[in-house]
């Protein structure tokens, strides 16, 4: 779903460089505007209150919003994948007034979902009464937002997009602004619940404004898993990838142990944070010129093949898409190595600026590395997507979980000097393994589009033949004029 | 008996005398060449049959004709489908380039050396190989590519990539399909049932013959040419440089290929009638294979019947003449009713006959009663619907048929043996049936008149002439009386097959195997 891509394009392409900045501006929020959010969420109690303040509850805030993010992705990455698709099936078939109805069933279910695992995991907690009960809002409402987050390449009103998140951000900041000084776990939950809600609301509002519809047919997300198991798959492995490496090493020695039984390892969470942030200026530019980009040439070639053209013509709009996929390489990876090259060359400029100590230069250096693989990786899956690859899709993704297990696992092992290599290194080999896939993909993009991909061939089931029938036979004597011959 | 096996109660697993090969017909599709089929099948009481019928992708059809009891078995093909393959096994991407390339070279020149070469490589991997492999591999669409370049370079790939799909899947198809033991096999057209006979005369090295009824590549050829599906590409033959349709080349040059190879590896090839003769040369038979058995009908039940006098002949009833067949676009049925019109003018007293079921296509059956209406003949045109035609041979004077498409229409025989001349258009084999074989000796003379296609004044002037001369209609009844006593009895026709079978099913089967090299 390219939709806000070409709103964004739009907009980049008015020839000024107010337009240039405010573009990839909003494509950095429609990409990662939940995950900018909570980053910019987790700096504002310091930057509002000081560091003097409240260390201990701010520590546990972070702690538990970390461990809320990431429960709430591995139980609702696969529903919003599938969401994503189904929503794009139900744009394509011009069914848009089916839309409402099936975020509203996909997002009760990830709400079950998220709440049969939060709350037993909450209960685990040494929390006060109070902190539990805000904890697990928010562990719903995140999970809202994460269900909102395919919902906003739909939405084409990047302004008002932009404008949700900076109203939570403001309604969290208001709320420590004129809280206490030393606001309590509780306190500091309860502001962050209510700007995820602001955050939240205001999009819902634009999904009911964009898609106004029906209500009924809300069960629709159900048939979808099942269709689309394999992208919920793929979602599922991925999210767990992408954070396994954190759990790991939340068991290193070097790890906090917090009042709530809650553990953390805060130079490598907030590296591996800044390093993430860092990636998404790269993403946006995918956005807004790659992807729509990507998307046209395969709109062209799909269009050509539909519409009867020869062969020749076909192959040409098939080597487009080659080009535009080594083009689009081009432009995020200068983006992402001048993003990672100043985290890389500079890393104590960084950790200076957000107060983190200088010794874990080392660490920001490897996660920044990684996380442009990573970054990557998701790039050239969303490639694959448009070859609708899903089982190499899943190869990527279970690859990358294998390799950052095992990688973090084993720098685990060797020591303090070696955390984040692991995940670099795991990185590093799923990009190349992506990488030669989609090269695999662009030369057989052809073989893909008629036989490898074509539900027509793909799908087709052969026909049994009836069953053979056998008959006792009776002959009688051949008749006089062939006898003796 | 040469083979000294039993007469009686022989065992269904025991191999059969001839294999009979049908596609879209017997015994699930009632109709002509089915009926042939189950005749021919049931006065060969002495010889074991299995049949190996091609049928539609679809649920499983229904029986429409009780097995004779010397049929031993039906093994059953799914047209234009291969199985699936085995999902390990994997074949060199040089023994696939090889394969396409005999298909592409099977495709494009019919030779039956390719179909050899294809038969030995496929065959130690028949239960391996299928779709995955043979279909679906980049190999295969390779293959796909350079026979776009070759056959159909700026046509629709996308017609031209299924049109590929199900004429390779169907090649292939048939010649990993089943084949069933056999002394002879037999098949009654060309296409895939003809395929697979050319390749279980070069596997088993059997002999093949081919009795064709009508000439199904031509058949096919309409089909295509026709297709609405088939049309993106038709716009360029509409101008004057302009090349035809590219896609439907290569369907229609595969059926012929496909024929070709039929034909060369089947002795003899027998068709119904002389008319076909040089269709069939045109698609590659060798002349010197090439006979005639037409159908022929029960003489004695025809002959029998009694005709009734009409009123030019001091008779009650008055003249009438008849159209036997279905109401049906095909049968022409709006011309034989504006001929009528015409032909009423001369004699206002007659009657026509329109005897046949009108269920089939309600549209055009209702537009000929309205035709009727507007012709304003009502009073001398009746639509009886099905009749018993034993009842009304002997009241009818003419016989007329209108067809556009023909193959060897039965009611001019049993017409004919009962008396009864015909008139009808010069498709199939009505000219031979009327005026008789090139090789009609003595020349017994005409039957009644033969009229080119959609033309109501000669088919009316034609139906006047007999009408109002009835020493002429009777000297044409009395021909076609004779002419199917000479040669299109039923029981001597069934003897030319017994004979035949009996030549063949006792052939050495490895001399056989040079044929058609």
């Amino acid at each position: 779903m390219a939709g806000i891509g070409f709103a964004l394009r739009d907009l980049l392409r008015r020839d000024s460089l107010w337009s240039v900045v405010e573009s990839h501006l909003h494509g950095l929020v429609a990409v990662a505007g939940p995950w900018a959010f909570t980053i910019v969420s987790m700096s504002l109690p310091t930057l509002l209150l000081g560091p003097e303040h409240g260390g201990g509850e701010r520590a546990e805030f972070v702690a538990l919003l970390v461990a809320i993010f990431s429960l709430t992705l591995v139980v609702t990455n696969p529903v919003a994948i599938v969401l994503t698709r189904l929503t794009s099936d139900l744009l394509y078939e011009q069914r848009e007034d089916r839309i409402l109805a099936a975020f509203v069933g996909a997002w009760l279910l990830a709400l079950a979902l998220t709440m049969a695992v939060a709350l037993p995991g909450l209960s685990l907690l040494a929390l006060d009464p109070a902190a539990r009960a805000w904890a697990a809002l928010l562990a719903g409402l995140v999970a809202t937002s994460w269900m909102l987050a395919p919902m906003l390449s739909t939405l084409r009103r990047f302004r008002a997009l932009t404008a949700a998140f900076a109203a939570g951000s403001a309604a969290f900041a208001a709320a420590l602004w004129w809280g206490p000084p030393s606001p309590s776990l509780a306190h500091l939950l309860a502001s962050f619940a209510l700007a995820t809600a602001v955050t939240d609301a205001a999009i819902v509002a634009l999904l009911l404004r964009a898609f106004p519809g029906r209500t009924d047919g809300i069960d629709a997300i159900v048939p979808a898993l099942r269709r689309y198991r394999e992208l919920a798959l793929g979602a599922g492995l991925y999210a767990v990838g992408i954070w396994i490496d954190k759990w790991w090493m939340w068991t290193a020695p070097e790890h906090v142990d917090l009042a709530s039984g809650l553990r953390a390892f805060p130079a490598y969470d907030a590296s591996l944070f800044i390093a993430t942030v860092a990636t998404v200026p790269a993403l946006a530019v995918f956005v807004v010129r790659a992807e729509t980009a990507l998307h046209e040439r395969c709109s062209g070639l799909f269009g050509a093949i539909g519409g009867h053209a020869d062969l020749r013509t076909i192959w040409a709009a098939s080597a487009e898409i080659g080009r535009t996929v080594a083009a689009a390489a081009r432009d995020v990876g200068l983006v992402l190595a001048a993003v990672v090259a100043l985290l890389v060359v500079a890393p104590d400029l960084i950790l200076d600026l957000l107060g983190l100590p200088h010794a874990d230069a080392y660490l920001l250096r490897f996660c920044a590395l990684g996380a442009a693989f990573q970054a990557g990786v998701l790039m050239l899956s969303v490639v694959l997507f448009y070859f609708d690859a899903r089982s190499l899709v899943i190869a990527i993704h279970a690859t990358f979980l294998v390799a950052n297990a095992v990688g973090t696992w084993a720098t685990l092992q060797l020591g303090l000097p070696w955390y984040g290599v692991g995940y670099l290194a795991a990185a590093m080999l799923t990009f190349v393994l992506a990488w030669v896939l989609v090269d695999r993909a662009l030369r057989k993009a052809l073989f893909l589009a008629f036989v490898g991909r074509n539900a027509a061939v793909r799908d087709a089931q052969p026909h049994a033949p009836p069953a053979d029938i056998r008959t006792p036979c009776t002959v009688s004597a051949p008749p006089p004029q062939l006898r003796g011959t | 008996m040469s083979d000294g096996r039993p007469a009686d109660g022989a065992k269904g697993d025991e191999i059969a005398d001839v294999c009979l090969i049908v596609e879209g017909a017997y015994p699930y599709v009632q109709g002509g060449v089915s009926s042939w089929t189950q005749d021919l099948i049931l006065n060969q009481p002495h010889l074991r049959f299995h049949l190996l019928v091609i049928v539609a992708p679809g649920p499983a059809p229904t029986l429409r004709y009780k097995l004779p009891a010397n049929v031993c078995g039906v093994t059953h093909v799914v047209a234009a489908e291969l199985p699936r393959g085995r999902w390990s096994w994997r074949v060199s991407p040089e023994l696939l380039r090889i394969i396409h390339e005999f298909v592409d070279d099977l495709l494009a020149y019919g030779r039956v050396d390719d179909l050899r070469r294809l038969v030995l490589i496929l065959g130690p991997h028949r239960h391996a190989l299928g779709r995955r492999q043979l279909l679906d591999s980049p190999e295969a669409f390779a293959a796909f590519q350079r026979l776009y370049e070759r056959a159909c370079a700026g046509a629709s790939t996308l017609n031209a990539f299924w049109g590929w799909r199900t004429l390779v899947g169907g090649l292939l198809g048939a010649l990993l399909a089943p084949l069933p033991p056999a002394r002879v096999y037999h098949t009654i057209s060309t296409g895939y049932a003809g395929l697979i006979a050319a390749r279980a005369a070069v596997e088993t090295g059997r002999p093949a013959l081919i009795t064709e009824h009508g000439i199904y590549t031509n058949e096919r050829r309409l089909e295509i040419l026709a297709a609405p599906w088939l049309a993106v590409d038709d716009s360029d033959a509409l101008t004057i440089e302009g090349t035809s349709n590219a896609v439907k080349q290569l369907w229609i040059d595969a059926f012929v290929a496909y024929a070709r190879v039929c034909y060369a590896a089947c002795d003899p090839i027998i068709t119904l009638f002389e008319g076909n003769h040089p269709l069939q040369v045109e698609d590659g038979a060798d002349p010197r294979r090439l006979s005639v058995i037409p159908n022929g009908i029960d003489l004695r039940r025809y002959e029998a019947i009694v005709r009734v006098p009409n009123a030019r002949e001091g008779g009650s009833r008055p003249q009438c003449v008849a159209l036997i067949g279905r109401v049906v676009p095909i049968k022409d049925i709006k011309t034989f009713l504006r001929a009528c019109a015409l032909m009423l003018r001369q004699v206002p007293d007659a009657m026509c006959y329109v005897l046949g079921p009108a269920d089939e296509d309600p549209p055009y059956a209702a537009a000929c009663h309205a035709l009727v209406d507007q012709l304003g003949i009502g009073g001398r045109v009746v639509f009886t619907g099905m009749v018993n035609l034993m009842e009304w041979f002997g009241k009818i004077d003419v016989v007329v048929l209108t067809s556009l498409s023909e193959a060897q229409p039965l009611v001019i025989l049993e017409g004919g043996a009962a008396g009864v001349p015909s008139i009808a258009t010069d498709v199939g084999a009505c000219r031979e049936l009327i005026l008789g074989r090139s090789d009609e000796a003595p020349r017994l003379g005409t039957g009644g008149r033969v009229t080119p296609l959609g033309n109501p004044a000669a088919i009316a002037a034609a139906m006047s002439e007999l009408l109002l001369d009835e020493p002429l209609r009777q000297r044409c009844g009395e021909v076609m009386r004779r002419r199917v006593r000479d040669w299109y009895d039923k029981d001597s026709l069934h003897r030319r097959y017994a004979s035949l079978y009996e030549r063949l099913r006792t052939m050495p089967g490895d001399d056989d195997a040079e044929r058609g090299r």
